[in-house]
C-alpha cells in the first residue's frame, strides 16, 4: 500500500504501547486459564471428557473465564485500534487478535507487531517528517 | 463526499461489503438466536402449564427433566408400595411449617418390568405427622391408596441432595436420594400431585432459579453479537475512508508538486504514477476521480508551460510531443 499519507508517529507510539500491555496481560490471562482449566479436567478431571471431579476447580475456573473474555476484549480493542493507526490491511488486523488465541503466542505476536512498526515507521513517511522538513525548509 | 461513494463503488469494496453484509448476517442470526434462548424459559412459563399426557410418552427412564416440559402436567398409572413412603419437612407453605408426603409409584413398561416415578402425593402441617414424643413419624402420614391408580400433576426436575434419607425422612425430593432406597429403574424427575386425596394439601409449584425468566447471560451474549456484526460494517466503511484518504493526499501531493515544479515536475509526477503523457484520457488503470483531479495539474503546467516560453521546452505540454520523446523528461 504505497501512500503519501503520512502516519502519525506520537500516536501509533502511543498506541502500540497499549497493544504491548494488553499483550502481555492476555498473554498471562492465557496461561492462567489454560492452567486451571487442566487442573480442572485432566488433573481433576472425572470419567467423561470435560467433567470433573473438583468444585473448588470448578468454580475457579468459572470466575476466572469471564474475566478473560474481559481482557481478550480489551486486547482485541487495543489491537484494532494500532491496526487503524497504522492503516494496514485487513489480514494483518484478524492476525493480531489471532495472537491472543494461542497460549505464548502473544508474546512473540507482541515482538513481531513492535517490528512492524518500527519498519513502518521508518519506511512510510510521518507527520513529524513533515514537520522537520517544515523546520528546515524555514530554518 | 461524492468522491468517497465513488471509492465505495469500486468492485473490490463492493465485494468486501458483501462479504461484510454476510458477516453481519451471520452476527444478527447468532444474536436473534440468543436473544431466543434468553427467552425460552420465559415464553414457556407464559404458554402456562400443558397437558403431555402419559408419563411413559413424556420422557425415558433416567431421561432428563429439561426446562422445555416442567411445570407441565402428566397422568402416570401404577401402584403404589405401603413400604415406599416418606417425608420431606422442613419446607414453609403458606406460612405453615409443612412436610411434604412422597410416595413411589410403581409404571409398568411395555417389556413388562416396572420403574418407579417418586410421587409428591401433598403436604401436611408439621403438627400431623409428629408423634407425641415430639419426633417427626413417617408412619403417621396418610396410608398410600391400594390397587390400581390414576395419578395426575406436575413434572418436577428433581431437587439437588443435600442430606440423606433416614427412618423415612428426607431433606428433599431428590431422586439420587430416593434411588438409594427404593431401587432403580426411576425416573428422574418427579411428580406433584395437583389432586390429592383426604386430609392432603395439594403442592405449591416448584421454584428454581433455572425457570425464573429472563435469562441475563444469553441477553449479553445476544448483545455481544449485535456488536460484533456492527463492527464488520464499520470495518468496511473505515477501509473506504482510509483508500479515499490516501488518495487526496497522493492527489494533493502531486498538485503541490506540479504546482512548485512547474511543468518538468508535473509531467514526471503523472509519469511515475503510470501515465505515459498529460492526456485527459487516461489509462485504464486510473479512475474517473483521478482524471478530474489530473485535470486541473495537467491544465497548470500547461499554461505555466505556454507563460514561460514553452518553445523552449516542447516535450512537456503537447502530448504528442511527449510521446514521441519521452526519455527527455524522464530523467528527472
Amino acid at each position: 500500500m504505497p501512500t503519501t499519507r503520512p502516519l502519525d508517529e506520537v500516536a501509533v507510539r502511543t498506541s502500540f504501547a497499549r497493544f504491548r500491555v494488553a499483550s502481555i496481560v492476555e498473554g498471562i490471562a492465557l496461561l492462567v486459564l489454560v492452567s486451571i482449566m487442566i487442573m480442572r479436567y485432566v488433573v481433576f478431571g472425572g470419567d467423561a471428557p470435560f467433567t470433573s471431579t473438583s468444585d473448588t476447580w470448578t468454580s475457579i475456573s468459572k470466575s476466572w473465564s469471564p474475566i478473560h473474555g474481559l481482557i481478550y476484549m480489551i486486547y482485541v480493542v487495543l489491537g484494532f485500534d494500532l491496526w487503524v493507526k497504522m492503516r494496514w490491511r485487513l489480514p494483518r488486523m484478524a492476525l493480531l487478535m489471532f495472537f491472543g488465541v494461542i497460549p505464548v503466542l502473544s508474546f512473540f505476536g507482541e515482538r513481531w507487531t513492535h517490528q512492524a512498526v518500527e519498519s513502518d515507521l521508518k519506511h512510510r513517511p510521518t507527520v513529524q517528517d513533515g514537520e522537520a522538513a517544515t523546520r528546515n525548509r524555514e530554518g | 463526499m461524492a468522491r468517497m461513494l465513488r471509492v465505495a463503488l469500486r468492485p473490490y469494496f463492493l465485494g468486501l461489503l458483501a462479504l461484510m453484509v454476510v458477516a453481519t448476517l451471520v452476527c444478527g442470526l447468532l444474536a436473534t438466536w440468543q436473544w431466543d434462548r434468553a427467552h425460552r424459559a420465559m415464553s414457556d412459563q407464559a404458554a402456562g402449564a400443558q397437558e403431555l399426557g402419559d408419563i411413559r410418552e413424556v420422557v425415558d427412564i433416567g431421561g432428563a427433566v429439561t426446562n422445555e416440559i416442567v411445570g407441565d402436567i402428566v397422568t402416570a398409572t401404577g401402584q403404589f408400595d405401603a413400604e415406599e413412603q416418606i417425608i420431606v419437612p422442613g419446607r414453609s407453605i403458606d406460612g405453615q411449617d409443612a412436610v411434604i408426603i412422597v410416595a413411589a409409584l410403581h409404571v409398568p413398561l411395555e417389556d413388562g418390568t416396572d420403574a418407579l416415578l417418586p410421587v409428591a402425593r401433598g403436604w401436611v402441617a408439621a403438627d400431623a405427622v409428629t408423634g407425641p414424643d415430639g419426633e417427626l413419624d413417617p408412619s403417621l402420614a396418610p396410608p398410600v391408596p391400594e390397587g390400581d391408580v390414576v395419578v395426575s400433576g406436575r413434572l418436577e426436575a428433581s431437587e439437588a441432595a443435600a442430606g440423606g434419607i433416614e427412618d423415612g425422612v428426607a431433606g428433599e425430593i431428590a431422586t439420587p436420594l430416593l434411588v438409594n432406597v427404593w431401587g432403580s429403574p426411576m425416573y428422574s424427575g418427579y411428580l406433584a400431585d395437583v389432586d390429592p386425596i383426604d386430609g392432603l394439601n395439594p403442592m405449591p409449584e416448584a421454584q428454581s432459579a433455572f425457570s425464573k425468566g429472563l435469562n441475563w447471560q444469553n441477553i449479553g451474549y445476544s448483545m455481544q453479537w449485535v456488536l460484533f456484526g456492527a463492527f464488520f460494517l464499520y470495518l468496511w466503511w473505515r477501509s473506504v475512508r482510509s483508500v479515499h484518504l490516501d488518495e487526496l493526499e497522493d492527489q494533493r501531493e502531486a498538485m503541490l508538486e506540479s504546482l512548485e515544479g512547474g511543468p518538468a515536475a508535473a509531467s514526471d509526477e503523472t509519469s511515475s504514477e503510470g501515465t505515459s503523457s498529460d492526456e485527459p484520457s487516461l489509462t485504464e488503470n486510473s479512475s474517473a476521480e483521478g482524471a478530474a483531479l489530473r485535470g486541473p495539474s495537467a491544465l497548470s503546467s500547461a499554461t505555466l508551460g505556454s507563460s514561460a516560453s514553452s518553445s523552449s521546452n516542447p516535450s512537456s505540454s503537447t502530448p504528442a510531443s511527449s510521446q514521441a520523446a519521452p526519455a527527455s523528461d524522464k530523467d528527472v
